[in-house]
């Protein structure tokens, strides 16, 4: 079974978003620093106040990984995958986990510039994936 | 000088046979590596009255060991520090015993982590780390569900900025199943291990191969902490506390946001810890380094100060970390080839090596008198220790 994400407060806005395939992210009302993973504070300024700001959801890949032996059986099937850390544009540089997709595993690299796609994998849960941005 | 005066000392050792399959209890583990340090250091259970340990649901807690043990413990509790947590429990031991808790400390780590819940897995099994780390499922739900999964982002991201090689990781693995060869009691011992066998390796998750990851292994792991005045009239020659330093969480807990993802936490804590005992990392003599993977090994070597940023991989050439090189390291295998104990095991040879239990065989380091001994529970989380022999 793939996991499913356990939204609590705190990250609910963000789940909320990839449902409506919207990437958001909490931003200081203060300093207006962007914040990931959620919180409660801005880890700048200490300031509570935020708002949900949506991205673009363009971005390079700052690293990745080939998971060539999957460890939950969820993604057995799905094997090799690519999980890269992006860098989002426009967010002073938060990184996010999200999958590669549309791209051959071996094309992927450090650099390499992706825009966010979303992916219901169930009725319940839509994932952010990226895809390259093609140069034509 | 020294860590509270370099007061405190390991007084003994102990562990459990390492297999895959042990058929007992955590608990039961538990006993048999506290029963083995309480012989080492010639003691019996009703003197030892603290107990400290640390699990990721996965194990017996003090409370319980005490019981099983027939112990009047004052004092027990856990540690949260993961992979790094071996050397806050000594750390804290002394600490405890300073300020009156109690008298001498066992400290230890049971798990099956083979046969019972193995890192990565434990999703399956209705456990998930969303109960530990909050960001969990921002991972888990992309298919990164493992530590080797995690750690391989960092290792790919260094050798982007460092050049770090393949084979360089794979020096890691093969010098410490060299080690393993030397220790009857690891896991891979008698199993040699070759350039071409490592790059042949099944991959797990690029770039790490089969022979980047630690073992997993069933079995526990124990010391026991008391003052060097105490440890003076006991079985074994003291090993004392000369540094101790720790570092939990710190500016992003979620690691991967920091600016720099490929330092380890030891670069915050390592020159407290080596100004504390009045050192420098060229006095040490044998070190045990984290090794749950062959790349933690590399990037901890470069944040404490054994080579410079990013040279890690140059320094596990030539073969620096042999029991003949300039920094013998993980001399019985290391998690990679003796056995997985979230750390503990290397944490023991050392304090072995110091007491020179291996004069006259092939497996002592020459003129063991400085020890190091590093934790790594991720790039915000680790704790190291510096040992010295008392003779
Ligand atoms: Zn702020």
């Amino acid at each position: 079974m793939t996991p499913r994400p356990l939204p609590n407060p705190d990250t609910q806005p963000f789940w909320d978003g990839c449902d409506r395939h919207e990437l958001r992210f909490q931003r200081c009302d203060a300093c207006e620093t962007f914040r990931f993973y959620p919180g409660p504070l801005c880890p700048s300024c200490g300031a509570a106040d935020h708002q949900w700001q949506r991205v673009k959801g363009t971005g390079e890949i700052y690293s990745y990984v080939v998971v060539r032996r999957a460890m939950s059986s969820g993604f057995a099937a799905e094997v090799p995958y690519v999980v890269a850390l992006v860098e989002l544009d426009e967010t002073g540089g938060i990184r996010i986990p999200a999958r590669v997709v549309d791209c051959p595993v071996a094309d992927v690299f450090i650099e390499m510039a992706v825009e966010v796609g979303f992916e219901a994998v169930s009725d319940e849960i839509t994932l952010p994936v990226f895809t390259p941005i093609t140069q034509d | 000088m020294g860590f509270l005066g370099e007061r405190y000392a390991i007084a003994g050792v102990g562990e459990t046979d390492w297999t895959r399959e042990s058929g007992r209890t955590p608990l039961t583990l538990a006993v048999e590596a506290a029963q083995d340090a309480l012989a080492d250091a010639g003691l019996v259970p009703q003197e030892v009255d603290g107990f400290l340990s640390y699990a990721e649901g996965d194990s017996a807690d003090g409370l319980h060991l005490a019981s099983a043990l027939g112990a009047q413990p004052n004092y027990a509790a856990e540690i949260v520090g993961g992979g790094s947590s071996a050397e806050f429990l000594v750390a804290t031991a002394a600490a405890a015993i300073e300020a009156g808790l109690c008298s001498t400390v066992l400290c230890y780590r049971a798990m099956n982590g083979r046969s019972g819940r193995r890192f990565g897995t434990q999703e399956s099994d209705g456990f998930s780390f969303e109960q530990i780390y909050p960001f969990s499922s921002f991972f888990s739900t992309q298919g990164i569900t493992s530590p080797a999964q995690h750690y391989a982002l960092i290792a790919r991201r260094h050798m982007h900025e460092y050049g770090t090689t393949t084979e360089q990781l794979g020096a890691v693995a093969l010098q410490f199943r060299e080690h393993a060869g030397r220790n009857p009691r690891a896991m891979m011992h008698g199993r040699p291990l070759t350039m071409t066998d490592y790059l042949g390796a099944p991959p797990i998750v690029d770039p790490f191969v089969l022979f980047d990851c630690c073992l997993e292994t069933d079995g526990a792991a124990a010391c026991i902490v008391t003052s060097v005045d105490r440890a003076r009239d006991l079985r074994q020659t003291p090993v004392s506390v000369l540094g101790a330093a720790t570092r939990s969480g710190g500016s992003n807990v979620y690691h991967y946001g920091l600016p720099v993802i490929t330092e380890a936490a030891g670069h915050h804590l390592a020159p407290r810890l080596f100004e504390m005992a009045g050192l420098r990392p060229g006095d040490v003599d044998v070190a045990g380094i984290y090794d749950c993977f062959t790349f933690t090994v590399l990037i901890q070597l470069e944040d404490y100060g054994f080579c410079e940023k990013g040279e890690g991989g140059a320094f596990v050439e030539d073969n620096r970390l042999s029991l003949g090189g300039a920094l013998p390291c993980n001399t019985a295998g290391g998690q990679l080839s003796e056995a997985y104990t979230h750390g503990m095991n290397n944490l023991i040879e050392v304090v072995r090596q110091l007491r020179g239990d291996y004069v006259g065989t092939h497996r002592q380091v020459a003129e063991a008198e400085v020890g190091l001994s590093t934790g790594w529970g991720g790039p915000e989380v680790a704790s190291a220790l510096l040992l010295g022999a008392r003779g």
